[in-house]
Protein backbone atom coordinates (compact mmCIF):
# COMPACT_ATOMS: atom_id res chain seq x y z
CA UNK A 1 0.00 0.00 0.00
CA UNK A 2 2.66 2.49 1.06
CA UNK A 3 4.76 1.42 -1.93
CA UNK A 4 1.91 2.08 -4.35
CA UNK A 5 1.28 5.37 -2.65
CA UNK A 6 4.87 6.49 -2.98
CA UNK A 7 4.97 5.27 -6.58
CA UNK A 8 1.85 7.19 -7.53
CA UNK A 9 3.18 10.12 -5.59
CA UNK A 10 6.37 10.04 -7.63
CA UNK A 11 4.36 10.04 -10.83
CA UNK A 12 1.97 12.80 -9.85
CA UNK A 13 3.52 15.18 -7.44
CA UNK A 14 7.17 15.38 -8.35
CA UNK A 15 9.00 16.61 -11.40
CA UNK A 16 8.21 13.37 -13.23
CA UNK A 17 4.68 14.71 -13.65
CA UNK A 18 5.67 16.32 -16.95
CA UNK A 19 6.78 13.01 -18.46
CA UNK A 20 3.74 11.13 -17.22
CA UNK A 21 1.47 13.76 -18.71
CA UNK A 22 3.48 13.69 -21.94
CA UNK A 23 3.29 9.90 -22.27
CA UNK A 24 -0.43 9.86 -21.53
CA UNK A 25 -1.02 12.58 -24.11
CA UNK A 26 0.96 10.69 -26.73
CA UNK A 27 -0.94 7.50 -25.95
CA UNK A 28 -4.25 9.32 -26.18
CA UNK A 29 -3.36 10.88 -29.49
CA UNK A 30 -2.30 7.60 -31.03
CA UNK A 31 -5.20 5.53 -29.72
CA UNK A 32 -7.30 5.77 -32.91
CA UNK A 33 -4.30 4.41 -34.81
CA UNK A 34 -3.77 1.55 -32.38
CA UNK A 35 -7.31 0.37 -32.01
CA UNK A 36 -9.88 -0.08 -34.72
CA UNK A 37 -12.65 -0.55 -32.18
CA UNK A 38 -14.99 2.43 -32.25
CA UNK A 39 -16.17 1.39 -28.78
CA UNK A 40 -12.93 2.40 -27.08
CA UNK A 41 -12.64 5.64 -28.95
CA UNK A 42 -16.22 6.54 -28.12
CA UNK A 43 -15.62 5.56 -24.51
CA UNK A 44 -12.67 7.93 -24.21
CA UNK A 45 -14.46 10.67 -26.10
CA UNK A 46 -17.32 10.70 -23.61
CA UNK A 47 -14.79 10.43 -20.80
CA UNK A 48 -13.05 13.55 -22.10
CA UNK A 49 -16.39 15.30 -22.24
CA UNK A 50 -17.20 14.57 -18.60
CA UNK A 51 -13.64 15.36 -17.59
CA UNK A 52 -13.91 18.75 -19.33
CA UNK A 53 -17.09 19.53 -17.42
CA UNK A 54 -15.43 18.43 -14.18
CA UNK A 55 -12.31 20.49 -14.88
CA UNK A 56 -14.51 23.50 -15.64
CA UNK A 57 -16.52 22.96 -12.48
CA UNK A 58 -13.31 22.68 -10.47
CA UNK A 59 -12.41 26.30 -11.24
CA UNK A 60 -15.37 27.67 -9.32
CA UNK A 61 -16.16 24.68 -7.07
CA UNK A 62 -12.64 23.53 -6.27
CA UNK A 63 -10.42 26.58 -6.48
CA UNK A 64 -12.87 29.27 -5.43
CA UNK A 65 -14.90 27.14 -3.02
CA UNK A 66 -18.27 28.02 -4.53
CA UNK A 67 -19.94 24.66 -5.08
CA UNK A 68 -22.14 24.90 -8.14
CA UNK A 69 -24.85 22.27 -8.58
CA UNK A 70 -25.95 23.64 -11.92
CA UNK A 71 -23.06 23.25 -14.32
CA UNK A 72 -25.20 21.19 -16.65
CA UNK A 73 -26.86 24.51 -17.54
CA UNK A 74 -23.71 25.62 -19.33
CA UNK A 75 -23.23 22.25 -21.00
CA UNK A 76 -26.81 22.33 -22.29
CA UNK A 77 -26.54 25.94 -23.41
CA UNK A 78 -23.44 25.09 -25.42
CA UNK A 79 -25.13 22.06 -26.94
CA UNK A 80 -28.20 24.03 -27.97
CA UNK A 81 -26.24 27.01 -29.29
CA UNK A 82 -24.31 24.90 -31.79
CA UNK A 83 -27.31 22.75 -32.62
CA UNK A 84 -29.54 25.73 -33.39
CA UNK A 85 -26.83 27.49 -35.38
CA UNK A 86 -26.27 24.33 -37.43
CA UNK A 87 -29.92 23.44 -38.03
CA UNK A 88 -31.17 26.96 -38.68
CA UNK A 89 -28.13 28.62 -40.23
CA UNK A 90 -25.91 25.76 -41.38
CA UNK A 91 -22.86 26.92 -39.40
CA UNK A 92 -20.25 24.29 -38.56
CA UNK A 93 -20.26 23.22 -34.89
CA UNK A 94 -16.48 23.01 -34.89
CA UNK A 95 -16.52 26.79 -35.18
CA UNK A 96 -19.68 27.57 -33.25
CA UNK A 97 -18.79 25.46 -30.21
CA UNK A 98 -16.59 28.41 -29.19
CA UNK A 99 -19.63 30.64 -29.67
CA UNK A 100 -21.55 28.30 -27.37
CA UNK A 101 -18.85 28.96 -24.79
CA UNK A 102 -19.37 32.69 -25.23
CA UNK A 103 -23.14 32.32 -24.77
CA UNK A 104 -22.47 30.38 -21.57
CA UNK A 105 -20.11 33.12 -20.38
CA UNK A 106 -22.75 35.79 -20.92
CA UNK A 107 -25.31 33.65 -19.13
CA UNK A 108 -22.86 32.97 -16.29
CA UNK A 109 -22.27 36.71 -15.94
CA UNK A 110 -25.99 37.39 -15.59
CA UNK A 111 -26.38 34.57 -13.08
CA UNK A 112 -23.06 35.05 -11.32
CA UNK A 113 -23.45 38.68 -10.32
CA UNK A 114 -26.43 38.04 -8.03
CA UNK A 115 -25.73 34.43 -6.95
CA UNK A 116 -22.04 34.83 -6.09
CA UNK A 117 -23.12 37.14 -3.28
CA UNK A 118 -24.54 34.01 -1.64
CA UNK A 119 -22.37 31.72 0.43
CA UNK A 120 -22.15 27.98 1.02
CA UNK A 121 -25.38 26.04 0.74
CA UNK A 122 -27.30 29.07 -0.50
CA UNK A 123 -25.11 29.36 -3.58
CA UNK A 124 -25.45 25.61 -4.15
CA UNK A 125 -29.25 25.79 -4.00
CA UNK A 126 -29.41 28.84 -6.27
CA UNK A 127 -27.30 27.10 -8.91
CA UNK A 128 -29.22 23.85 -8.51
CA UNK A 129 -32.20 25.65 -9.99
CA UNK A 130 -30.27 26.79 -13.06
CA UNK A 131 -30.34 23.50 -14.94
CA UNK A 132 -34.02 22.95 -14.21
CA UNK A 133 -35.02 26.42 -15.28
CA UNK A 134 -33.16 26.13 -18.58
CA UNK A 135 -34.57 22.66 -19.15
CA UNK A 136 -38.10 24.01 -18.78
CA UNK A 137 -37.31 27.00 -20.93
CA UNK A 138 -35.92 24.90 -23.76
CA UNK A 139 -38.82 22.46 -23.49
CA UNK A 140 -41.25 25.31 -24.04
CA UNK A 141 -39.47 27.44 -26.64
CA UNK A 142 -40.66 25.05 -29.33
CA UNK A 143 -40.17 27.22 -32.39
CA UNK A 144 -36.51 27.80 -31.61
CA UNK A 145 -35.47 24.64 -29.79
CA UNK A 146 -37.84 22.03 -31.10
CA UNK A 147 -39.32 21.70 -27.61
CA UNK A 148 -39.63 18.22 -26.15
CA UNK A 149 -39.12 16.62 -29.53
CA UNK A 150 -35.56 17.90 -29.48
CA UNK A 151 -33.40 18.78 -32.42
CA UNK A 152 -32.05 16.38 -35.01
CA UNK A 153 -28.77 17.54 -36.45
CA UNK A 154 -27.58 16.62 -39.93
CA UNK A 155 -25.08 13.76 -39.97
CA UNK A 156 -21.43 14.73 -40.26
CA UNK A 157 -20.23 14.21 -43.83
CA UNK A 158 -17.79 11.39 -43.03
CA UNK A 159 -18.05 7.66 -42.54
CA UNK A 160 -18.63 6.58 -38.95
CA UNK A 161 -15.05 5.66 -38.10
CA UNK A 162 -13.53 8.91 -39.43
CA UNK A 163 -16.25 10.94 -37.81
CA UNK A 164 -15.72 9.37 -34.37
CA UNK A 165 -11.99 9.96 -34.72
CA UNK A 166 -12.46 13.61 -35.65
CA UNK A 167 -14.75 14.20 -32.68
CA UNK A 168 -12.34 12.30 -30.49
CA UNK A 169 -9.50 14.67 -31.35
CA UNK A 170 -11.72 17.74 -31.13
CA UNK A 171 -12.96 16.73 -27.67
CA UNK A 172 -9.41 15.96 -26.62
CA UNK A 173 -8.29 19.44 -27.66
CA UNK A 174 -11.06 21.06 -25.62
CA UNK A 175 -10.20 18.83 -22.68
CA UNK A 176 -6.51 19.65 -22.98
CA UNK A 177 -7.29 23.37 -23.20
CA UNK A 178 -9.33 23.17 -20.01
CA UNK A 179 -6.55 21.34 -18.17
CA UNK A 180 -3.90 23.78 -19.41
CA UNK A 181 -6.09 26.66 -18.26
CA UNK A 182 -6.29 25.14 -14.79
CA UNK A 183 -2.54 24.55 -14.86
CA UNK A 184 -2.05 28.23 -15.59
CA UNK A 185 -4.53 29.06 -12.84
CA UNK A 186 -2.64 26.94 -10.31
CA UNK A 187 0.51 28.95 -10.98
CA UNK A 188 -0.94 32.42 -11.37
CA UNK A 189 -1.70 35.21 -8.95
CA UNK A 190 -5.31 34.97 -10.05
CA UNK A 191 -5.46 31.32 -8.95
CA UNK A 192 -3.77 32.09 -5.65
CA UNK A 193 -6.33 34.81 -5.00
CA UNK A 194 -9.15 32.35 -5.75
CA UNK A 195 -7.73 29.86 -3.24
CA UNK A 196 -7.73 32.65 -0.69
CA UNK A 197 -11.35 33.42 -1.35
CA UNK A 198 -12.05 29.72 -0.77
CA UNK A 199 -10.07 29.57 2.47
CA UNK A 200 -11.26 32.81 4.00
CA UNK A 201 -13.12 35.37 1.97
CA UNK A 202 -13.02 38.02 4.67
CA UNK A 203 -9.26 37.87 5.02
CA UNK A 204 -8.91 37.81 1.25
CA UNK A 205 -10.85 41.03 1.09
CA UNK A 206 -8.82 42.71 3.80
CA UNK A 207 -5.66 41.71 1.90
CA UNK A 208 -6.88 43.94 -0.89
CA UNK A 209 -8.16 41.23 -3.23
CA UNK A 210 -11.16 42.44 -5.27
CA UNK A 211 -13.14 39.32 -4.39
CA UNK A 212 -16.39 40.11 -6.21
CA UNK A 213 -14.60 40.66 -9.51
CA UNK A 214 -12.35 37.60 -9.25
CA UNK A 215 -15.18 35.28 -8.18
CA UNK A 216 -17.20 36.34 -11.20
CA UNK A 217 -14.23 35.85 -13.52
CA UNK A 218 -13.71 32.35 -12.13
CA UNK A 219 -17.39 31.57 -12.67
CA UNK A 220 -17.23 32.71 -16.29
CA UNK A 221 -14.12 30.66 -16.94
CA UNK A 222 -15.69 27.60 -15.37
CA UNK A 223 -18.80 28.02 -17.55
CA UNK A 224 -16.84 28.22 -20.79
CA UNK A 225 -15.35 24.72 -21.08
CA UNK A 226 -18.47 22.68 -20.27
CA UNK A 227 -20.33 24.71 -22.91
CA UNK A 228 -17.72 24.07 -25.59
CA UNK A 229 -17.75 20.35 -24.87
CA UNK A 230 -21.56 20.46 -25.01
CA UNK A 231 -21.35 22.05 -28.43
CA UNK A 232 -19.20 19.23 -29.74
CA UNK A 233 -21.40 16.65 -28.06
CA UNK A 234 -24.57 17.83 -29.80
CA UNK A 235 -23.03 17.37 -33.25
CA UNK A 236 -21.50 14.06 -32.25
CA UNK A 237 -24.78 12.72 -30.88
CA UNK A 238 -26.66 14.24 -33.88
CA UNK A 239 -29.73 14.52 -31.68
CA UNK A 240 -30.34 16.50 -28.51
CA UNK A 241 -33.35 17.21 -26.35
CA UNK A 242 -33.74 19.19 -23.11
CA UNK A 243 -34.08 16.03 -21.01
CA UNK A 244 -30.64 14.67 -21.94
CA UNK A 245 -28.52 17.80 -22.23
CA UNK A 246 -29.94 19.43 -19.08
CA UNK A 247 -29.84 16.19 -17.08
CA UNK A 248 -28.97 17.14 -13.46
CA UNK A 249 -26.92 13.93 -13.34
CA UNK A 250 -24.28 15.73 -15.42
CA UNK A 251 -23.84 18.39 -12.70
CA UNK A 252 -23.50 15.63 -10.12
CA UNK A 253 -20.90 13.84 -12.24
CA UNK A 254 -18.82 17.01 -12.42
CA UNK A 255 -18.92 17.43 -8.64
CA UNK A 256 -18.28 13.83 -7.68
CA UNK A 257 -15.53 13.32 -10.29
CA UNK A 258 -13.74 16.40 -8.98
CA UNK A 259 -14.20 15.44 -5.35
CA UNK A 260 -12.90 11.92 -5.83
CA UNK A 261 -9.83 13.12 -7.69
CA UNK A 262 -9.33 16.07 -5.41
CA UNK A 263 -11.00 19.39 -6.07
CA UNK A 264 -8.82 22.45 -6.14
CA UNK A 265 -5.98 20.69 -7.95
CA UNK A 266 -5.07 20.53 -11.63
CA UNK A 267 -5.19 16.78 -12.08
CA UNK A 268 -7.82 15.94 -9.45
CA UNK A 269 -10.90 16.18 -11.69
CA UNK A 270 -9.07 14.34 -14.47
CA UNK A 271 -8.06 11.43 -12.25
CA UNK A 272 -11.51 11.35 -10.69
CA UNK A 273 -13.19 11.26 -14.09
CA UNK A 274 -10.99 8.48 -15.39
CA UNK A 275 -11.54 6.27 -12.36
CA UNK A 276 -15.22 6.87 -11.72
CA UNK A 277 -16.37 6.94 -15.31
CA UNK A 278 -14.50 3.72 -16.06
CA UNK A 279 -15.94 2.01 -12.99
CA UNK A 280 -19.47 3.17 -13.71
CA UNK A 281 -19.30 2.08 -17.37
CA UNK A 282 -17.79 -1.29 -16.48
CA UNK A 283 -20.53 -1.86 -13.95
CA UNK A 284 -23.05 -0.97 -16.61
CA UNK A 285 -21.75 -3.58 -19.05
CA UNK A 286 -21.20 -6.31 -16.48
CA UNK A 287 -24.58 -5.99 -14.83
CA UNK A 288 -27.23 -5.14 -17.35
CA UNK A 289 -29.96 -4.19 -14.90
CA UNK A 290 -30.83 -0.51 -15.38
CA UNK A 291 -29.45 2.05 -12.96
CA UNK A 292 -26.58 -0.11 -11.73
CA UNK A 293 -23.97 2.40 -12.86
CA UNK A 294 -25.68 5.11 -10.84
CA UNK A 295 -25.78 2.89 -7.76
CA UNK A 296 -22.10 1.97 -8.00
CA UNK A 297 -21.33 5.58 -8.65
CA UNK A 298 -23.28 6.79 -5.62
CA UNK A 299 -21.71 4.19 -3.35
CA UNK A 300 -18.26 5.38 -4.40
CA UNK A 301 -19.31 8.99 -3.85
CA UNK A 302 -20.38 8.22 -0.28
CA UNK A 303 -17.17 6.32 0.41
CA UNK A 304 -15.11 9.22 -0.92
CA UNK A 305 -16.84 11.73 1.31
CA UNK A 306 -16.21 9.56 4.36
CA UNK A 307 -12.70 8.25 3.73
CA UNK A 308 -11.08 10.65 1.28
CA UNK A 309 -12.58 14.09 1.92
CA UNK A 310 -9.59 15.73 0.25
CA UNK A 311 -9.74 13.46 -2.78
CA UNK A 312 -6.97 11.32 -4.23
CA UNK A 313 -4.61 14.19 -5.00
CA UNK A 314 -5.19 15.73 -1.57
CA UNK A 315 -4.53 12.34 0.03
CA UNK A 316 -1.28 11.91 -1.88
CA UNK A 317 -0.13 15.38 -0.99
CA UNK A 318 -1.09 14.67 2.63
CA UNK A 319 -3.26 17.73 2.82
CA UNK A 320 -5.86 16.32 5.17
CA UNK A 321 -3.83 17.32 8.25
CA UNK A 322 -4.11 21.11 7.96
CA UNK A 323 -6.57 23.44 9.66
CA UNK B 1 -3.94 59.77 9.27
CA UNK B 2 -7.28 58.26 10.18
CA UNK B 3 -10.38 60.11 11.19
CA UNK B 4 -13.83 58.80 12.00
CA UNK B 5 -16.71 61.22 12.38
CA UNK B 6 -20.09 60.43 13.84
CA UNK B 7 -19.99 56.81 12.77
CA UNK B 8 -23.25 54.89 13.10
CA UNK B 9 -23.46 51.23 12.13
CA UNK B 10 -26.13 48.59 12.55
CA UNK B 11 -26.58 44.90 11.88
CA UNK B 12 -30.04 44.78 10.33
CA UNK B 13 -32.36 46.37 12.88
CA UNK B 14 -29.84 46.35 15.67
CA UNK B 15 -27.84 49.51 16.07
CA UNK B 16 -24.31 48.79 17.26
CA UNK B 17 -22.47 52.08 16.97
CA UNK B 18 -24.25 55.26 17.95
CA UNK B 19 -22.06 58.01 16.61
CA UNK B 20 -18.37 57.40 17.26
CA UNK B 21 -15.70 60.07 16.77
CA UNK B 22 -11.99 59.54 16.95
CA UNK B 23 -8.73 60.29 15.23
CA UNK B 24 -5.41 58.54 14.88
CA UNK B 25 -2.48 60.82 14.13
CA UNK B 26 0.67 59.91 12.27
CA UNK B 27 3.12 57.73 14.23
CA UNK B 28 0.69 57.14 17.08
CA UNK B 29 -0.51 53.98 18.75
CA UNK B 30 -4.14 54.44 19.67
CA UNK B 31 -6.04 51.80 21.61
CA UNK B 32 -9.76 51.29 21.68
CA UNK B 33 -10.89 49.45 24.76
CA UNK B 34 -14.29 48.31 25.86
CA UNK B 35 -16.22 45.23 26.98
CA UNK B 36 -17.47 42.47 24.69
CA UNK B 37 -20.16 43.65 22.33
CA UNK B 38 -19.24 47.31 22.68
CA UNK B 39 -18.62 47.66 18.95
CA UNK B 40 -14.83 47.62 18.75
CA UNK B 41 -14.56 45.02 16.00
CA UNK B 42 -17.48 46.63 14.21
CA UNK B 43 -15.58 49.91 14.16
CA UNK B 44 -12.53 48.32 12.55
CA UNK B 45 -14.61 46.38 10.03
CA UNK B 46 -16.42 49.53 9.02
CA UNK B 47 -13.19 51.45 8.59
CA UNK B 48 -11.76 48.82 6.24
CA UNK B 49 -15.09 48.58 4.41
CA UNK B 50 -16.37 45.12 5.34
CA UNK B 51 -19.42 46.72 6.87
CA UNK B 52 -21.40 49.63 5.51
CA UNK B 53 -22.10 52.51 7.85
CA UNK B 54 -25.56 54.08 8.22
CA UNK B 55 -24.16 57.51 8.84
CA UNK B 56 -20.88 59.25 9.43
CA UNK B 57 -17.64 59.77 7.60
CA UNK B 58 -14.35 57.93 7.42
CA UNK B 59 -11.20 59.73 6.29
CA UNK B 60 -7.96 57.97 5.50
CA UNK B 61 -5.09 60.41 5.09
CA UNK B 62 -7.58 63.22 4.71
CA UNK B 63 -9.49 61.47 1.95
CA UNK B 64 -13.08 60.43 2.39
CA UNK B 65 -13.38 56.69 1.71
CA UNK B 66 -17.02 55.99 2.56
CA UNK B 67 -17.95 54.83 -0.92
CA UNK B 68 -14.85 52.81 -1.71
CA UNK B 69 -14.84 48.99 -1.70
CA UNK B 70 -12.38 47.18 0.56
CA UNK B 71 -9.60 46.69 -1.96
CA UNK B 72 -9.65 50.37 -2.89
CA UNK B 73 -9.29 51.30 0.78
CA UNK B 74 -6.35 48.92 1.14
CA UNK B 75 -4.72 50.85 -1.69
CA UNK B 76 -4.83 53.91 0.59
CA UNK B 77 -2.26 52.06 2.72
CA UNK B 78 -4.42 50.81 5.53
CA UNK B 79 -4.34 47.21 6.68
CA UNK B 80 -6.36 45.12 9.11
CA UNK B 81 -5.04 42.18 11.08
CA UNK B 82 -8.34 40.41 11.73
CA UNK B 83 -9.45 38.84 14.98
CA UNK B 84 -8.54 35.23 15.73
CA UNK B 85 -5.56 35.07 13.37
CA UNK B 86 -7.51 34.47 10.21
CA UNK B 87 -4.93 33.05 7.86
CA UNK B 88 -5.34 30.81 4.84
CA UNK B 89 -4.81 27.34 6.34
CA UNK B 90 -4.43 25.43 3.06
CA UNK B 91 -1.84 27.75 1.60
CA UNK B 92 1.81 27.75 2.57
CA UNK B 93 3.28 30.45 4.76
CA UNK B 94 4.99 31.90 1.71
CA UNK B 95 1.75 31.96 -0.30
CA UNK B 96 -0.02 33.67 2.57
CA UNK B 97 2.62 36.39 2.55
CA UNK B 98 2.53 36.68 -1.25
CA UNK B 99 -1.15 37.36 -1.03
CA UNK B 100 -0.62 40.22 1.34
CA UNK B 101 1.27 41.85 -1.52
CA UNK B 102 -1.56 41.36 -3.97
CA UNK B 103 -1.96 44.98 -4.97
CA UNK B 104 0.44 46.46 -7.49
CA UNK B 105 1.89 49.10 -5.17
CA UNK B 106 2.79 46.44 -2.66
CA UNK B 107 4.25 44.16 -5.31
CA UNK B 108 6.75 46.79 -6.31
CA UNK B 109 8.24 46.62 -2.83
CA UNK B 110 7.73 42.88 -2.48
CA UNK B 111 11.35 41.89 -1.90
CA UNK B 112 12.19 44.41 0.78
CA UNK B 113 8.87 43.89 2.53
CA UNK B 114 9.36 40.14 2.57
CA UNK B 115 12.83 40.59 3.95
CA UNK B 116 11.66 42.87 6.72
CA UNK B 117 8.83 40.49 7.64
CA UNK B 118 11.30 37.60 7.85
CA UNK B 119 13.60 39.76 9.90
CA UNK B 120 10.76 40.58 12.25
CA UNK B 121 9.59 36.95 12.44
CA UNK B 122 12.49 34.61 11.66
CA UNK B 123 10.17 31.73 12.57
CA UNK B 124 8.11 32.40 9.46
CA UNK B 125 11.18 32.10 7.29
CA UNK B 126 11.95 28.70 8.77
CA UNK B 127 8.43 27.55 8.02
CA UNK B 128 7.86 29.30 4.72
CA UNK B 129 7.02 26.10 2.81
CA UNK B 130 4.75 24.68 5.47
CA UNK B 131 0.96 24.84 5.25
CA UNK B 132 -0.22 27.75 7.36
CA UNK B 133 -2.82 25.50 9.00
CA UNK B 134 -0.04 23.57 10.72
CA UNK B 135 1.32 26.61 12.57
CA UNK B 136 0.83 27.19 16.27
CA UNK B 137 -1.39 29.97 17.56
CA UNK B 138 1.48 32.39 18.13
CA UNK B 139 2.96 31.66 14.73
CA UNK B 140 -0.39 32.21 13.09
CA UNK B 141 -0.60 35.62 14.67
CA UNK B 142 2.90 36.37 13.36
CA UNK B 143 1.76 35.29 9.93
CA UNK B 144 -1.39 37.40 10.09
CA UNK B 145 0.70 40.42 11.04
CA UNK B 146 3.30 39.59 8.40
CA UNK B 147 0.62 39.32 5.75
CA UNK B 148 -0.77 42.70 6.67
CA UNK B 149 2.72 44.23 6.52
CA UNK B 150 3.25 42.79 3.03
CA UNK B 151 0.65 45.20 1.71
CA UNK B 152 3.07 48.02 2.60
CA UNK B 153 0.61 49.85 4.83
CA UNK B 154 1.09 53.08 6.71
CA UNK B 155 -1.76 52.47 9.11
CA UNK B 156 -2.19 49.00 10.64
CA UNK B 157 -5.29 48.08 12.59
CA UNK B 158 -5.11 45.15 15.00
CA UNK B 159 -8.24 43.41 16.19
CA UNK B 160 -7.47 41.74 19.51
CA UNK B 161 -4.06 40.43 18.49
CA UNK B 162 -3.48 38.72 21.84
CA UNK B 163 -6.76 36.79 21.85
CA UNK B 164 -6.20 33.16 22.76
CA UNK B 165 -2.45 33.50 23.18
CA UNK B 166 -0.44 32.43 26.21
CA UNK B 167 0.42 35.43 28.46
CA UNK B 168 4.10 35.48 27.52
CA UNK B 169 3.21 35.32 23.81
CA UNK B 170 0.68 38.11 24.28
CA UNK B 171 3.44 40.29 25.70
CA UNK B 172 5.62 39.38 22.73
CA UNK B 173 2.91 40.37 20.25
CA UNK B 174 2.31 43.72 21.93
CA UNK B 175 6.06 44.35 22.03
CA UNK B 176 6.18 43.64 18.32
CA UNK B 177 3.40 46.14 17.74
CA UNK B 178 5.27 48.72 19.75
CA UNK B 179 8.35 47.96 17.66
CA UNK B 180 6.38 48.40 14.45
CA UNK B 181 5.21 51.77 15.64
CA UNK B 182 8.80 52.81 16.33
CA UNK B 183 9.78 51.90 12.79
CA UNK B 184 7.16 54.21 11.39
CA UNK B 185 3.78 52.48 11.30
CA UNK B 186 0.72 54.22 12.66
CA UNK B 187 -1.33 51.83 14.72
CA UNK B 188 -4.93 51.45 15.79
CA UNK B 189 -5.26 48.70 18.34
CA UNK B 190 -8.36 47.03 19.72
CA UNK B 191 -7.67 45.10 22.89
CA UNK B 192 -9.30 43.50 25.88
CA UNK B 193 -5.96 43.22 27.54
CA UNK B 194 -6.37 46.77 28.75
CA UNK B 195 -3.37 47.20 31.01
CA UNK B 196 -0.83 45.90 28.52
CA UNK B 197 -2.42 47.75 25.62
CA UNK B 198 -2.47 51.10 27.40
CA UNK B 199 1.13 50.62 28.42
CA UNK B 200 2.34 50.64 24.82
CA UNK B 201 -0.15 53.24 23.55
CA UNK B 202 -0.01 56.97 23.26
CA UNK B 203 -3.73 57.57 23.51
CA UNK B 204 -6.85 55.57 24.09
CA UNK B 205 -10.61 55.59 23.66
CA UNK B 206 -13.17 53.71 25.70
CA UNK B 207 -16.29 52.46 23.95
CA UNK B 208 -19.28 51.11 25.85
CA UNK B 209 -22.58 50.10 24.29
CA UNK B 210 -21.63 51.65 20.98
CA UNK B 211 -20.85 55.05 22.44
CA UNK B 212 -17.56 56.73 23.13
CA UNK B 213 -17.47 57.43 26.85
CA UNK B 214 -13.87 58.35 27.54
CA UNK B 215 -10.78 59.42 25.70
CA UNK B 216 -7.35 60.70 26.59
CA UNK B 217 -3.66 60.05 26.96
CA UNK B 218 -2.89 56.46 27.83
CA UNK B 219 -1.43 57.10 31.26
CA UNK B 220 -4.28 59.45 32.02
CA UNK B 221 -6.74 56.66 31.20
CA UNK B 222 -4.80 54.24 33.36
CA UNK B 223 -5.39 56.54 36.32
CA UNK B 224 -9.05 57.13 35.49
CA UNK B 225 -11.38 55.85 38.16
CA UNK B 226 -13.87 54.24 35.77
CA UNK B 227 -11.18 52.48 33.76
CA UNK B 228 -9.53 51.27 36.92
CA UNK B 229 -12.75 49.81 38.28
CA UNK B 230 -14.17 48.37 35.11
CA UNK B 231 -11.09 47.15 33.23
CA UNK B 232 -8.11 46.95 35.48
CA UNK B 233 -9.88 45.40 38.43
CA UNK B 234 -8.27 47.76 40.89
Amino acid sequence: MSFTRSLIKKCLVSKNKKYVVFILTALTLSLPLLSSEIFYIDFLLVLFMYATIAVGWNIIGGYTGYVSFGHVAFFGLGAYTTAILLVRFGLSPFVTCILGGVVAIVFALLIGIPTLKLKGAYFAIATLGLGFVLQLLFLNLGSLTGGGEGLSLPLPPWDIKTSVEIFYYAMFIVFLASVLTTYWLEHSRFGLALKCIRDDELSAETSGIPTAKLKTMAFLLSAFFPAVSGGLFSYYATYIDPITVFDPKISMYAIVFSMLGGSGSVLGPVIGSIILYSVAQTARYLITAPGVDVMVFSAIAVAVIIYLPEGIVGFLKGRSGAK
Amino acid sequence: MLEVKNLEVSYGQLKVLWGINFTVKKDEIVTIIGPNGAGKTTTLKTIIGLLKEDKGEIYIKGEKVNNLPVHERVKKKIALVPEGCEIFPYLTVQENLDLGAYLSDARKRYKENLESVFKLFPRLKERRNQLAGTLSGGERQMLAIGRALMSAPEIVMFDEPTLGLAPNLAVEVLKTIKGLNETGYTILLVEQNVKMALKISHRGYVIENGRLILSGEADELMRNKHVKEAYLGL
